[in-house]
């Protein structure tokens, strides 16, 4: 096979990825921290005494893990357009089902933080005459954190793959600016086997990161 | 930190409120705010295509800034400052009609049904939609494709118009699906199509485009022809007749020959290809009597579109043909439907499908992924310890659809022996790798969990490293991975939906065609959607159940006891 690379320039970047990088990027971001939010919501309702948010936050979770995300994107992208009576953009609706279906993940995650502390951290807590809000606040959610970290960030690393599918949707993320430049240049397996170098060069990194992260937390833990 | 935190939640928010507004009429904005936007594609061939960042040309795009230097004329403005947005076939209509674009200069094919929602300019374009083979296939007309594999785009017309034209011939072909015009050109090109049925325009640019361009030829009558139009907003009357006064005199005063010549017979950028599309008699022929007529008014024959004028859930849709359109009295217990099928049939071979590539995806994942999790936890070898975590790194970092798409096209390429594995294998094989390398890091960390003792006890009876991985280790890790293994069983029937892109005929494939061939959107995804988690929800059963037939009696596995409340439902 003979590949033809003379398509490999700096204005193949600036012209087509750069765009496409930027959404992944702001996409990732957006999910993560809104995820984030939502998540622990949700985490402390799948652990509440109330049985019927309990119910409700593992109904909500259970269904954003069995459902594609293609499909999610798809089912967003047509059904909020019949209840809000207009439409919303291909990048707006990303948004919002990728923090939506992020925070399921995100929940379940912070959760296993959370059961997994002894429970004599809340006892103490308690004990100590801080109420129940008081506790998970300063005692229980910090630590979960600190605990889960890493596995946050190797989601989150998913995610930024996960990024690729809004082509559903016609949504243009990073993939989609090497597959636009792949079209217009007439080279789809060059843009391909770029695309897959540049996804592995950024998510190999960023899990060589997590890594380093999980051993400088583990080891501060154990002091 | 905190601050950081809150900008940021500041510019998510931003990001959510934004929407477009502007309902008044189209002049008085353009007077208003002194600015035209244009809608452009980033890649329609040489009628809409990006340079790169926010630049657009070609055919349609010229022919916009054209009208747009005659409104500004009309307009008597001063400056008039021409803005593009990239539109997609998914959200053109609805940022035509919600005010976000002006005019849609892109590749749309004026039809009745769009005519509800927007109104289209005199046509400027007239496609066709013809056969594209390797030279010397013997091909030369619709009746050769008998029992050949034809290759369409998914959510495109000419699949309905081949099918439908097929069946009037009554010839059979195997269809395939390719996931944009560039795969669809790539199954052809790489020999596993042997026909690509689509509009001529893309046919030639994907020719122009390819290696060998003198390897494809463009055969057969025209299989229908569609008007391609510039779009604009409905009810306005004014701006319609501008527009289409602009575009009268282009046609009339013989400017437009010079405009096809540029796009569709020079070189074009960004590489310099040729389109070599010649002027179609039925271009000229619209060139000399401008008119806006749908596509309907132009085809030889008529295809139902099975779109019902139903309100709410019309649940009858699954009951129609998908030839036909027409619906079938007791389609659920008969199985001969006189050469046509159902779209509940279709559904139900598309479930197969999924099912069938999530299923050999899992074998190949479990079989790779145990003995190269195991291994790593006892090589000592450098090199091999490095060439397993490579073989991990490499497949879990690279999304899964481009995994998918360099197994189906670059390695055949590489390895010839490849070229004959049918689609799903492929795709099986791709998520089965993908799926190993998360599965060998889960056993991986199954076995370090074991205290070390075990491992020197098992040593220290004269068992070897083999036996004691095959009696004391792995039987106690296999058992503390079943959790996360069921979540990568079930992600192995989501991610299956990613088989779609190298045309494997599987449920997401079967929603976004049959969305656009029904145009009853919501019926088709909560349908597929609900298979999609049942049969989530059954593997999710099946692995709990093996999970409880597992368990070393006596022992418990529950999980730490919940803080703050006694432990709820898992």
């Amino acid at each position: 096979m003979n590949l033809d690379t003379s398509f490999y320039s700096w204005q193949l970047v600036t012209n087509y990825l750069a765009r496409g990088l930027a959404f992944s990027l702001k996409l990732t971001a957006c999910a993560t921290l809104l995820g984030t939010l939502l998540g622990v919501c949700l985490a402390i309702a799948r652990i509440s005494k109330i049985d019927t948010l309990r119910r409700l936050a593992s109904a909500y979770i259970n269904t954003m893990r069995a459902v594609p995300l293609v499909m999610l994107i798809l089912w967003f992208y047509l059904l909020v357009p019949l209840f809000i009576g207009r439409p919303i953009g291909a990048e707006m609706a990303a948004y919002f089902t990728f923090s939506l279906f992020e925070s399921a993940f995100f929940a379940e995650i912070i959760r296993s933080g959370i059961q997994a502390l002894p429970r004599g951290q809340s006892m103490a807590g308690l004990a100590l005459g801080m109420s129940y809000r008081q506790t998970l606040r300063y005692v229980i959610l910090p630590q979960a954190f600190r605990h889960t970290t890493p596995i946050l960030l190797t989601q989150v690393i998913v995610l930024f793959q996960d990024t690729s599918l809004v082509y559903a949707i016609g949504a243009y993320d990073w993939l989609k600016g090497f597959e636009i430049a792949g079209k217009n240049f007439g080279r789809p397996i060059e843009t391909y086997l770029l695309a897959a170098a540049c996804y592995f060069a950024v998510c190999y990194a960023l899990s060589r990161l997590v890594f380093n992260l999980k051993t400088r937390l583990a080891v501060s833990s154990e002091l | 930190m905190r601050t950081i935190i809150m900008v940021s939640l500041f510019f998510c928010l931003a990001q959510l409120s934004y929407a477009a507004q502007t309902e008044s009429p189209t002049l008085n904005k353009i007077r208003e705010t002194g600015t035209i936007t244009l809608g452009v594609r980033d890649s329609s061939g040489a009628l809409s295509f990006t340079q790169g960042y926010g630049q657009y040309d070609g055919y349609h795009v010229e022919i916009c800034r054209h009208i747009a230097s005659d409104i500004q004329v009309k307009l008597g403005l001063r400056k008039l400052t021409t803005k593009y947005i990239a539109v997609s076939s998914q959200n053109r209509i609805s940022l035509v009609q919600n005010g976000t674009i002006d005019l849609e200069c892109g590749s749309t094919t004026n039809t009745l049904a769009r005519q509800r929602d927007v109104a289209f300019a005199h046509t400027a374009f007239i496609e066709e939609v013809r056969i594209a083979v390797k030279r010397g296939s013997g091909i030369s007309s619709i009746a050769d494709l008998r029992g050949k594999t034809v290759v369409s785009t998914t959510g495109s017309q000419p699949v309905q118009i081949l099918r439908a034209q097929a069946r009037r011939q009554n010839i059979n072909f195997n269809g395939i699906y390719g996931k944009d015009h560039a795969d669809s050109f790539l199954l052809l090109e790489s020999g596993r199509a042997d026909a690509f049925v689509m509009d001529a325009s893309i046919l030639a640019g994907n020719i122009a485009n390819a290696r060998d361009p003198r390897a494809f030829v463009i055969v057969g009558e025209p299989l229908s022809l569609e008007p391609i139009a510039i779009m604009l907003r409905r009810d306005d009357p004014t701006f319609k007749e501008l527009v289409d006064h602009s575009l009268d005199q282009l046609m009339t005063q013989g400017a437009l020959p010079a405009l096809w010549d540029k796009w569709f017979l020079k070189p074009i950028p960004p590489s310099g290809r040729v389109m070599g599309l010649a002027l179609s008699e039925a271009t000229k022929a619209a060139w000399e009597s401008p008119n806006d007529r749908p596509a309907e008014e132009y085809r030889r024959f008529h295809i139902e579109t099975p779109s019902s004028t139903h309100q709410g859930l019309d649940l009858g849709i699954f009951c129609r043909g998908i030839v036909t359109g027409q619906s079938i009295p007791n389609c659920l217990s008969k199985d001969d439907f006189g050469g046509d099928t159902t779209y509940l049939h279709w559904l139900l071979s598309a479930w197969r499908w999924t099912l069938v590539v999530a299923g050999i995806g899992f074998l190949v994942a479990l079989s790779i992924g145990l003995p190269v999790g195991a291994l790593r936890t006892i090589v000592r070898n450098r090199w091999l310890a490095g060439a397993l975590s490579a073989f991990v790194e490499v497949f879990r970092n690279i999304p899964i659809l481009v995994q998918v798409f360099i197994w189906y096209f670059v390695v055949p390429s590489l390895l010839a022996s490849f070229k004959s594995l049918p689609a799903y294998l492929v795709v099986s094989l791709a998520l089965g790798l993908f799926t190993a390398a998360r599965v060998s890091e889960q056993v991986r960390a199954g076995i370090l969990a074991i205290p070390k003792g075990q491992f020197q006890a098992a040593k220290a009876l004269g068992l070897t490293t083999l036996q004691s991985y095959r009696y004391v280790l792995l039987p106690v890790a296999l058992r503390t991975i079943i959790p996360p293994l069921t979540s990568e069983a079930m992600n192995i029937i989501k991610n299956s939906a990613v088989a779609f892109a190298v045309s494997v005929p599987e449920l997401t494939m079967f929603a976004m065609q049959a969305q656009e061939e029904t145009a009853r959107g919501i019926e088709i995804y909560a349908a597929v959607t609900l298979i999609y988690v049942l049969s989530a929800l059954v593997v999710n059963r099946v692995m709990t159940y093996m999970e409880a037939k597992a368990k070393i009696p006596g022992t418990n596995h529950n999980h730490t006891e919940v803080p703050l409340v006694k432990a709820g439902p898992q």
